[in-house]
């Protein structure tokens, strides 16, 4: 492993440092309160993010790993944006967790080990290697959703989580062996170079059957419909942050990986296969919006509308391909940021508003918020207006590139009812607004008052506004990244 | 001065969001400190757009030209121009925009400064929407407006008033979502969203015709036009009265301009083959809105139905296609804002005293407050189209030019069911009028009533003043808009005649011969 290698592989290694230094610290430093461990995180973050920043946008590619990893513009892409998330997260959580009887010093380490499974799943060019990327991530997260140990709900989380997560592992493996034995490789981008040169594998069924096990496995993990099922009650019941955490960066972990495979198996998604993968963006976008409308409760809201827009941004997959320029795919890495802002965001608002042992998760607890705490209110409603897409919020803009890049490919009705979707969905999204403004508090009201929380959601809230009102810069930074993407093959 | 000379647009445009940002940004003060910078922002905002009155010169071209390159990757341009429709609607918008203020002085008591915000931020959104000249830039003040006026209804209306938000914020989406995957639809057969390069574009005529549909459908909500109205009554009756008359004053004219500005130069053809269904639903629109209006109960019902028939005549003028009826659609605009936001205001003095909006509830108010009987029969006879007043010229030039129209079949009987409505808006007014103001005094309630200070009587006087003089003297309005609309027909035409050449035997021509 050379220097070039090492530096390239520079957030990952600090990341994965700042998780052991945290779990030295801890049993090194025994306090009460968490703050060390916070500021310890904090830091090492710091660094990972500086040096995928530091990288971003130069267009230097590096295969590590004997070229089981790539780590260009796209991976730094997500990384910085995993280092954000996490930063989020990690706020939020030190006051979520500082309020429990017990602390939950996991915390941090496990949040810092997740985001290195994310980076290495963005990265992988390998399939064990991504597996190994998705399983670090998620064991991880399986830990982190039961982390409220007295709490019902959080443990029937974990472990809800945990079954469903191995069961898409195992379809996820079984598709992987079978393209190997079919094709007899591992590395995807040398898979590309097959299917392109050996026509008559594509319609290899274990081939084909491969293809579409992958598709299932991400699909669990990206919650389409038919694969959702856990999405709503382990959103509901995992701790606020952590289903913050998970459905900002699981979300773009999970889908830079659907775009990988999907460039790689690009000539097979097409005909009879690309039909289905657009049947199952529609059922997704139609189903989550449909059942979001019936939620009262504000996280398995959040969690329905995950499902919706998990369907967009299939719409956005399926109208990209590896191409130097691809708009479709700088899209969805645009949305995907966007997305991962408002999650954090959104599920810091539960944070804000809860008190020890009591997670506020009724939408009616949020009535006549925007009197008690205006700017809470007024950033919330950014969250919701963002996730509506309505402009001026980075949501309508990472909505028109990908729904753009849709019409353009030819995918008017995908675009077509991806829209009359968004427009069910500001029902919901209306709601949240419309109670915090224009109800009054039903029981005792909660404060939310903590600045910590209030500044993550506030940071949040004014990048999605500033985004908003100049997508250009971070719309270059997608396209480099979708250009690196495409440039892998 | 040069920067405001050269971006007099944008500011008159932004001037409303640094308001915005001022408040935010202040400490706690008195509400009456807030409402008096609101006014001040809104005052000046109307002196600056004054100067693009002065500064406008009676040509077709678009003038006050702002292009900067915004999403260059994209090809969106931060794109504003003005001409001589644009001109007159903003300002429109800022002339109303201190009144409205004014208006609220007494009404809104609760949470002031939200108030202001939502109301300046709607303000620009507003301003943008008529001066935006790229697709997306209009989209994004589209669909800007939404918001604030929903929270505007929602948080200081009446009763019903989430109800009336939700259901304003969801019909509108519903018609404008459609038009953004129409707009990337263009923009995908033009690689711009620059609406003089969308402009130049040719497509087949299944393209125009579904386009046309997503972009009319839209601006059809908006307006509203029948049968997508039913969201309007809810939302005025529930909406405070500065909503109300923002509602009725402005925003409904965002969906009547949309028409002229896209959904016709853009789809000609599309335009002239669904031009007889649209004045159909048009002239259903004026004699229906009349209709209901006339059973009404409450004051302010009635006048939000009478809103459905007047912009019933504007989509009737627009759709006519003939230069006399677009400048009296355009005319109508404008005189429809100023008389049915005086009407709005005025509701709003009443039920400020008495907190009922019923007309059975009132009775021989002209005994006890002389002035505002006055100064509300004006703005109904304004309202109802008496000669003189600034109702009539708009109104006349519409039938007359519908009356002509060559691209509707029996252009006559438009015209005949058109006027039908002058008549009944007639009706239910002055109806309505002697049932309030004349006869005894019915209530005891009523006879203490105190009669408009000076305040509410300063603020309806301009409103006043506008009236006599769009009535009396209505060239310098027509002058400025003629050019526009010239150039637009004749775009119009020039389009339309070359597609008929391509295709014969198309409904359109068939229109054409029977107009002959």
């Amino acid at each position: 492993m050379n220097g070039a290698e090492i530096s390239a592989l520079a957030p990952l290694v600090w990341l994965t440092l700042g998780g052991v230094a945290v779990l030295l610290v801890d049993a090194v430093v025994r306090r009460r309160s968490m703050g060390h461990l916070t500021f310890v995180s904090v830091v090492f973050l710091a660094l990972a993010g500086l040096s995928a920043w530091g990288d971003l946008g130069h267009g230097g590619v590096e295969r590590v790993f004997g070229g089981a990893m790539i780590i260009d513009d796209f991976t730094r892409f997500f990384e910085l944006a995993f280092v954000l998330i996490a930063l989020g997260s990690i706020a939020v959580g030190a006051v979520y967790y500082g309020r429990e009887r017990r602390p939950v010093p996991e915390f941090y380490p496990l949040i810092l080990f997740s985001c290195v499974g994310m980076g290495v799943m963005v990265g992988a060019n390998d399939l064990i290697t991504l597996f190994l990327g998705l399983e670090t991530m998620s064991i991880a997260l399986y830990v982190l959703a039961a982390s409220q140990r007295h709490s019902l709900f959080s443990n029937e989380a974990g472990f809800k989580y945990l079954i469903l997560g191995a069961f898409s592992s195992a379809f996820l493996l079984y598709g992987m062996s079978l393209l190997y034995g079919s094709s007899g490789t591992l590395q995807l981008s040398e898979m590309a170079r097959q299917i392109k040169l050996h026509p008559e594998l594509r319609e290899s069924v274990l081939f084909l059957a491969g293809w579409g096990l992958l598709v299932v496995g991400l699909g669990f993990k990206v919650a389409l419909v038919p694969f959702h099922m856990w999405t709503p009650d382990v959103y509901e019941g995992a701790p606020a942050p952590v289903t913050g955490f998970m459905a900002a960066g699981v979300k773009a972990a999970s889908f830079a990986a659907f775009l990988r495979v999907a460039w790689t198996a690009a000539p097979i998604f097409s005909g009879f296969w690309g039909d289905l993968l657009q049947g199952l963006a529609v059922v997704t976008m139609v189903f989550g919006n449909v059942v979001a409308l019936a939620q009262t409760s504000f996280k398995r809201m959040l969690a329905y509308s995950a499902i919706a827009h998990a369907g967009y941004l299939l719409v956005g997959v399926i109208a990209s391909s590896p191409q130097p320029d691809d708009a479709a795919a700088r899209g969805v890495l645009f949305y995907l940021f966007a997305y991962a802002l408002m999650n954090v965001g959104a599920f810091a608002l539960v944070t804000l508003v809860s008190r020890r042992d009591e997670e506020m998760t009724e939408m009616n607890g949020l009535a006549g918020l925007a009197k008690r705490n205006p700017v809470a209110a007024a950033t919330v409603a950014v969250f919701m207006l963002s996730l509506a897409g309505i402009p001026p919020t980075a949501g309508f803009w990472g909505k028109l590139y990908v729904f753009e890049a849709a019409v353009r490919q030819g995918y008017v009705a995908l675009a077509v009812i991806a829209m009359l979707n968004s427009a069910v969905a500001m029902f919901y999204y209306m709601r949240v607004i419309v109670i915090m403004y224009m109800r009054d508090p039903e029981q005792e009201a909660y404060d939310g008052d903590d600045l910590q929380v209030g500044a993550v959601m506030a940071v949040a809230a004014v990048a999605l506004l500033w985004i908003g009102l100049f997508p250009g810069p971070t719309a270059e930074l997608a396209r480099q990244g979708a250009a690196a993407l495409a440039a892998s093959f | 001065m040069a920067a405001l000379q050269e971006h007099l647009l944008s500011w008159v445009i932004f001037l409303p969001l640094i308001g915005v940002g001022v408040l935010l940004l202040l400490p706690r003060v008195s509400d009456r400190a807030i409402r008096s910078i609101a006014l001040l922002i809104t005052l000046v905002d109307f002196l600056l757009s004054l100067k693009l009155l002065e500064g406008f010169e009676i040509s077709a071209g678009l003038q006050f030209v702002e292009r900067v390159p915004w999403i260059p990757a994209f090809g969106i341009d931060y794109s504003l121009g003005i001409d001589g429709i644009s001109l007159w609607l903003v300002l429109l918008t800022t002339f109303l925009a201190p009144l409205i203020v004014l208006s609220t002085w007494a009404a809104v008591r609760e949470r002031v400064r939200e108030f202001m915000v939502f109301f300046l931020l709607l303000q620009t959104a507003m301003l943008g929407t008529f001066c935006a000249q790229d697709l997306v830039l209009f989209y994004v003040f589209w669909e800007a407006v939404l918001l604030p006026m929903a929270l505007m209804i929602g948080i200081w209306g009446g009763g019903r008033r989430i109800y009336a938000s939700v259901k304003f914020v969801l019909y509108t989406m519903a018609g404008s979502v459609l038009m953004l995957v129409a707009i990337l639809y263009l923009y995908h057969q033009t690689g711009s969203f620059a609406l003089d390069s969308v402009r130049r574009l040719s497509l087949d005529p299944t393209e125009q015709a579904w386009l046309f549909g997503a972009f009319t459908l839209a601006f059809c909500i908006k307006v509203p036009v029948f049968p997508l109205h039913t969201w309007l009554p809810d939302a005025h009756v529930e909406a405070p009265t500065a909503g109300s008359v923002v509602l009725a004053g402005v925003m409904l004219k965002m969906g009547t301009y949309g028409l002229i500005r896209f959904s016709i130069p853009l789809f000609p053809e599309a335009a002239a083959r669904f031009a007889p269904l649209l004045c159909v639903l048009a002239v259903i629109g004026i004699v229906y809105g009349a209709l209901v209006a006339m059973v009404q109960r409450d004051v302010k019902k009635l006048v939000a139905y009478s809103s459905v028939s007047h912009l019933g005549f504007v989509v009737l003028g627009l759709f006519a296609l003939t230069p006399e009826s677009v400048a009296g659609a355009i005319y109508v605009m404008l005189a429809h804002g100023l008389s049915t936001g005086a009407l709005f205001l005025l509701v709003g003095v009443i039920y400020e005293r008495r907190h009922t909006r019923q007309i059975a509830d009132f009775g021989g108010l002209a005994h006890v407050m002389p002035l505002y009987s006055v100064v509300f029969m004006i703005a109904t006879l304004a309202s109802i189209g008496l000669p003189g007043l600034s109702g009539f010229v708009g109104e006349f030039l519409v039938l007359l030019g519908s009356f002509r129209s060559l691209s509707l079949v029996h252009a006559p009987v438009f015209a005949a069911v058109g006027a039908l409505g002058v008549i009944f808006g007639a009706v239910y007014m002055l109806w309505m009028v002697q049932r309030v103001f004349f006869g005894p005094v019915t209530h005891e309630e009523n006879r203490g009533l105190r009669d408009m200070d000076l305040r509410e009587f300063g603020l309806m006087l301009p409103i006043l003043v506008m009236i006599f003089w769009m009535g009396l003297y209505p060239k310098p309005w027509l002058e400025r808009m003629e050019p526009s609309i010239d150039a637009l027909l004749r775009a119009h035409e020039a389009r339309v005649e070359r597609t008929v050449e391509v295709l014969p035997a198309t409904e359109f021509v068939e229109a054409q011969e029977v107009g002959h």
